[in-house]
């Protein structure tokens, strides 16, 4: 029993935070939302420092790493809110086709950066869409990969100018759907759930940091307002939501990895721990800011939406919630059928 | 990263599953009420000890195994599942013992550990005073210096079985009032020497558990310090921090309690109020999320990252888990009046959660420390 991630994973979250914060120079997140060149600037950075590469095979030029790793990965994106599909291109879409077969060439293209793939979550949402290059999408028990331009994207509102979504209405002839198989689509729901939830916690972190340097220094009634009881307190729930959610996740990343039973529930757990800690995170984030915290101008927006987007993406908390209630429900019958002990 | 058992941590549990099958004594849920009780949890403790299994983690000179942390993880899930005894030696294994063995001198360690472990020396707490509670720095029972050692003058209160305890230990002042924490010293002291007046406290539910101890010249010797004179803040800190850490509140306490809390569950109550279903859920889920916080602190303790912060924000979860977990516990047996056997072992269990949330620093406190640690704001108002 070890609870202490591998040295690989925490070099590969300690660079890629590292790195983030040599190319998020300030002015630069806001950039990458609001210009398209920009966004591509920053996602080639990423690819070509190895982010794309984590569970991509090592014969495809990936790493061949597993979810432990990937989420370590998954945190620090959402920790510094970068835009767009990158937890999908980089980590959901290669680790969906290698469930697959015959998905080489995609592999090698997505650890080369070559090829964008977004995943449509469980209620057909995509994000990016005309921007990716393709899309994976669930047909029944199957698994689909279409390319961009054999996809109707239809836009769905949102407030987070980051994470442009999409509903995948229409659709011509897929490109490939060889080798899933059943279960498959599950496990590939797993994975999504799994990079959102860390990216949750990420960015539920940076909401958390952000404002107790706020309150340290915004001072009201002659002293800093986050000497105030009534404002730490807060706070402090929002890091117990954080702290307690975070070791799920890892927990949750590892069954995957080592492919246990309790897979499901422990990714359920995560993903809705997660995406429960989060909106406390911006919820308590945004009331301790007081207005500033309301305005386009000041960063703290950036996060509170994308905590809206990745906690409905991938795993809606509704949907983990239900899965956490058929698993409790099947263990209440197993035990009303064996005998009280 | 590997959360399965080695084949060596699961023969370890299966055997402490194996002696706890076949010693755990029936009931004993609730602290000593008499002298018997008080007899039947000593001789626990020497059944535990003659085993090997009362303070794992100890040198083996003292009594111990030198287990790992995990070992004694995996030997509490076991105790917890055979829904073993309240431990009346647990306040001085948990709050006492780690202290002895950082600033103890050899021979307080000789004198102290084997006898506690043994439940042959059964310790209570002497902190809190009737107007210093959770401004603990301000307490003002004396130690004055009188030849050969001290004499103690003062009151104290909220002091955990102290009226079935052999000896006490406490923090007192040796400097001035206006030193707060710089001036205490921390004490080792006999319950029963003369001027020494114990009052018992009833709980809410009426069983004297604690007490109020009044001390009027008391003689204790220089050998009774622990630490250093005006050393005591720093001492009896190394103290409440494996009070608020997990050395007291192990995983296995709170997944076997979520257990049996599933177990109220009917498939009827389930279809009739879901929500019921939803909060056991909730219940369960927290545990696990608490086991597995321990277990990553676990291994933060092996790599010295395991903060104070990290301990407060352990005894914040656990502690409101508790509460919560026993308040639905009643919740469902008043929805089913006669259907379990337990509902008195409940009722205890119940009772003995509130206080959680009160002692080794209040929530308040708690969240206090972990604003200023983890957060890095500033001191409190």
């Amino acid at each position: 029993m070890d609870f202490a991630l591998d040295d690989d994973a925490v070099e590969l979250g300690v660079g890629l935070k590292e790195l983030l914060g040599d190319l998020l120079v300030p002015g630069g997140l806001r950039a990458a939302i609001e210009d398209r060149d920009a966004r591509l600037r920053l996602r080639t950075a990423l690819v070509e420092n190895g982010a794309s590469t984590v569970l991509v095979p090592d014969s495809l030029g990936g790493l061949g790493l597993g979810w432990a790793a990937a989420v370590a990965c998954a945190e620090e994106l959402g920790r510094a809110g970068v835009p767009g599909g990158v937890l999908d291109a980089f980590l959901i879409a290669p680790a969906v086709l290698g469930l697959g077969t015959g998905f080489e060439s995609e592999l090698a293209e997505i650890a080369a950066g070559k090829l964008h793939v977004v995943v449509a979550d469980e209620r057909g949402v995509v994000v990016d869409g005309p921007e990716a290059d393709g899309v994976l999408v669930v047909e029944g028990d199957e698994i689909a990969l279409y390319d961009a331009g054999q996809v109707e994207f239809a836009v769905v509102p949102t407030l987070d100018e980051g994470f442009p979504v999409f509903r995948v209405s229409q659709r011509g002839s897929a490109r490939r759907r060889s080798g899933f198989a059943v279960g498959d689509v599950a496990t590939a729901r797993r994975f999504g759930a799994l990079a959102t939830s860390a990216a949750l916690v990420g960015a539920g972190r940076h909401i958390l940091t952000m404002t107790s340097q706020y309150v340290a220094t915004r001072e009201q009634f002659g002293r800093p307002v986050g000497s105030f009881q009534g404002v730490q307190h807060p706070l402090v729930d929002v890091s117990l939501g954080l702290e307690f959610a975070a070791p799920v996740v890892r927990a949750a990343a590892w069954s995957v990895d080592v492919n246990l039973p309790e897979q499901v529930e422990r990714v359920a757990h995560a993903k809705s721990a997660a995406a429960t800690a989060a909106t406390r995170a911006w919820r308590t984030g945004l009331q301790s800011h007081g207005a500033i915290g309301y305005t386009y101008e000041y960063d703290l927006q950036i996060w509170l939406k994308r905590c809206l987007s990745l906690g409905a993406h991938h795993g809606h908390p509704a949907t983990q919630r239900a899965l956490l209630r058929d698993v409790a429900r099947a263990r209440l019958a197993g035990a009303a059928l064996a005998p009280r002990g | 990263m590997d959360l399965r058992l080695t084949p060596e941590q699961d023969a370890f549990l299966e055997s402490a599953r194996a002696w706890l099958a076949a010693h755990t004594p029936a009931g004993g849920h609730a602290p000593p009420g008499s002298a018997e009780d008080v007899a039947a949890s000593r001789a626990w403790d020497r059944a535990l000890f003659d085993a090997g299994w009362s303070v794992l983690t100890w040198p083996k000179r003292y009594g111990g195994r030198d287990a790992t942390p995990m070992e004694w993880i995996l030997f509490e899930q076991a105790y917890h599942e055979a829904h073993a005894p309240y431990r009346l030696s647990a306040n001085g294994i948990s709050l006492l013992a780690p202290t002895v063995l950082e600033f103890g001198t050899e021979a307080q360690k000789e004198e102290i550990l084997r006898p506690m472990a043994r439940g042959d020396v059964l310790w209570a707490q002497a902190w809190s005073e009737p107007e210093a509670g959770s401004d603990l720095a301000a307490l003002k029972s004396r130690a004055t210096p009188v030849p050969g050692g001290f004499r103690l003058d003062g009151r104290k209160t909220w002091s955990s079985h102290s009226a079935s305890a052999d000896m006490a230990f406490g923090l007192f002042r040796t400097g001035g009032q206006s030193g707060r924490h710089r001036a205490l010293t921390y004490i080792l002291l006999p319950l029963d020497a003369p001027g020494i007046a114990i009052e018992p406290i009833r709980r809410l539910d009426r069983l004297a558990s604690f007490s109020e101890i009044t001390f009027t010249n008391v003689f204790v010797p220089e050998s009774a310090v622990l630490g250093e004179v005006g050393r005591g803040w720093s001492v009896a800190m190394a103290t409440t921090g494996s009070e608020r850490g997990f050395s007291l509140r192990s995983p296995g306490r709170f997944t076997a309690a979520a257990d049996r809390l599933e177990r109220l569950l009917t498939p009827e109550i389930v279809d009739a109020f879901p929500d019921l279903a939803d909060r056991v859920l909730d219940v369960r889920l927290d545990a696990e999320a608490y086991r597995l916080h321990v277990l990553q602190s676990v291994s933060k303790i092996a790599l010295g990252t395991f903060g104070p912060g990290d301990a407060s924000l352990e005894k914040l979860h656990w502690s409101e888990l508790e509460v919560r977990l026993n308040v639905l516990a009643l919740e469902l047996l008043a929805l089913q009046p006669d259907a379990d056997a337990d509902t008195r072992i409940w009722l205890e269990s119940f009772v003995a959660a509130l206080p959680g949330t009160i002692w080794g620093g209040t929530s308040e406190i708690q969240r206090n420390i972990v604003a200023q640690r983890v957060l890095d704001l500033p001191r409190s108002y």
